[in-house]
């Protein structure tokens, strides 16, 4: 078994890339379902109407808005765990913190999905809705990839940024194909 | 780090997600069934169901509307057996010079509506068979062409100006949304025309004065006018 140094340069550790395949492969295929159920799917626009806010619409907006905030946390105690923050003291609950904001990240994107996919459907009919719907699938393949290589060993060391950076670019597409879009277009507001 | 984190937060993520669908699913079953009449309704019971549609959520409103047909159904889906004769159920939209114009045909028959935004609207109503529209309106407005399930093309007159049309087919939720009510002993009328690309164009009349609503929520069919809460539904010709 090729050793558990994981910054070992590919030509050292072809095991390394062989542990990539499967989770790369799984995540691909769940990118690949979300967008042929989305295609396939008759949309229905139906919406659930959660109090306080003035449409299921805003629920999604302000949820991925949630979902892009923290996303951001990920990317700073990314950045910290890789001591790529220099001068900063990184503390020891960094791990901690990583893991449940994605938690809560994830978490909070599966209802916009659910309803994006169920009532809307994969749509192509502009360039804004097109992005979407393809940073949409992405998002979620990436994120499958990454949680199945967490607890992998003998990756190659940029296993996990890279899909962690993945999902990152991802779901700041969709915030700002959707949200952003919705806050320059309708309004700032719950 | 745990072994198991990343894949409890997966299936986490999942059983979530199966939840969610299965309560839409639920959602759209229990929508599309025969509706209790809210009060003072006559709701058509078992709605033809060709295809799930956008359902208003029912509220207290005194509507006179029923329950959506297949007014936005897919253009591609042809549902009528004598083919030959009245033209695809479907919804037609599109801009023109004159405003936005959206066309919605079931059974042979059609509505369409004609608006600016800002003062003009025109609400037009006829029959859609072997292939041709001839809809005619309050004030002399008419609107006549050709229909195949993929566009319209023709003309439309309003305020005694006649200019061309061609629309394209278009898919929920995009299409024509109508919402009819009466507040305060005057009748309200508003209509909404939702483009592909999530733009609307919309207007209300309220006891014949004309007035701006507010945006209709596509999963809803909510929208406002002059401060009263509406409930708008596709447009539905066989009404």
């Amino acid at each position: 078994m090729q050793g558990a140094d994981s910054t070992g340069s590919p030509a050292a550790h072809p095991a390394g890339y062989a542990t990539l395949l499967v989770p790369v492969l799984i995540g691909g295929l769940v990118a690949i379902t979300i967008g042929v159920y989305g295609n396939l799917h008759a949309p229905t626009g139906i919406g659930v109407n959660l109090a306080g806010f003035s449409s299921p619409l805003t629920v999604k907006v302000w949820l991925t808005t949630v979902a892009a905030t923290l996303a951001l946390v990920q990317l700073c105690s990314a950045l910290a765990m890789y001591g790529r923050l220099p001068k900063v003291r990184v503390p020891s609950w960094t791990g901690g913190l990583h893991r449940w904001s994605g938690r809560a990240a994830f978490l909070c994107t599966v209802p916009v999905a659910v309803h994006c996919l169920y009532a809307l459907g994969l749509r192509f009919s502009d360039p804004r809705t097109l992005l979407h719907s393809l940073a949409g699938c992405l998002f979620f393949g990436a994120f499958t990839t990454k949680m199945l290589l967490l607890p992998r060993a003998g990756l190659p060391g940029w296993a996990v940024p890279i899909a962690g950076a993945m999902t990152f670019t991802a779901l700041v597409v969709l915030w700002l194909s959707s949200s952003l879009w919705f806050f320059t277009t309708t309004g700032f507001r719950l | 780090m745990k072994r198991n984190g990343p894949l409890l937060t997966l299936l986490t993520g999942i059983v979530v997600a199966a939840v969610l669908f299965l309560l839409s699913m639920q959602a759209t079953r229990s929508s599309t069934a025969a509706r209790p009449a809210p009060a003072g309704q006559l709701a058509s019971a078992a709605a033809p169901r060709a295809g799930a549609g956008v359902v208003p959520v029912p509220d207290g409103t005194p509507a006179s509307q029923r329950p959506p047909g297949s007014a936005t159904a897919p253009a591609t889906v042809d549902k009528q057996p004598l083919a030959q004769r009245a033209a695809p159920d479907g919804t037609w939209a599109g801009r023109l010079k004159p405003g936005v114009l959206a066309i919605s045909v079931k059974d042979g028959k059609a509505i369409a509506y004609l608006c600016d935004g800002r003062k003009t609207e025109a609400w037009l109503k006829g029959p859609a068979r072997d292939g041709r529209l001839d809809l005619a309106g309050k004030n002399g407005a008419a609107l006549t062409g050709t229909i195949d399930k993929e566009r319209v093309e023709g003309k439309v007159t309003i305020a005694g100006r006649t200019s061309d049309v061609e629309v394209g087919a278009v898919r929920k939720p995009s299409g024509l949304y109508r919402a009819a009510t009466d507040v305060r002993g005057a009748k309200l009328v508003g209509g909404w025309i939702v483009l592909e690309n999530g733009t609307q164009v919309g207007l209300a009349t309220v006891g014949g004065r004309l007035a701006r609503p507010s945006e209709v929520d596509v999963t809803t069919g909510r929208a406002t006018v002059d401060g009263t809460t509406v409930t708008a539904a596709p447009a539905d010709p066989t009404r």
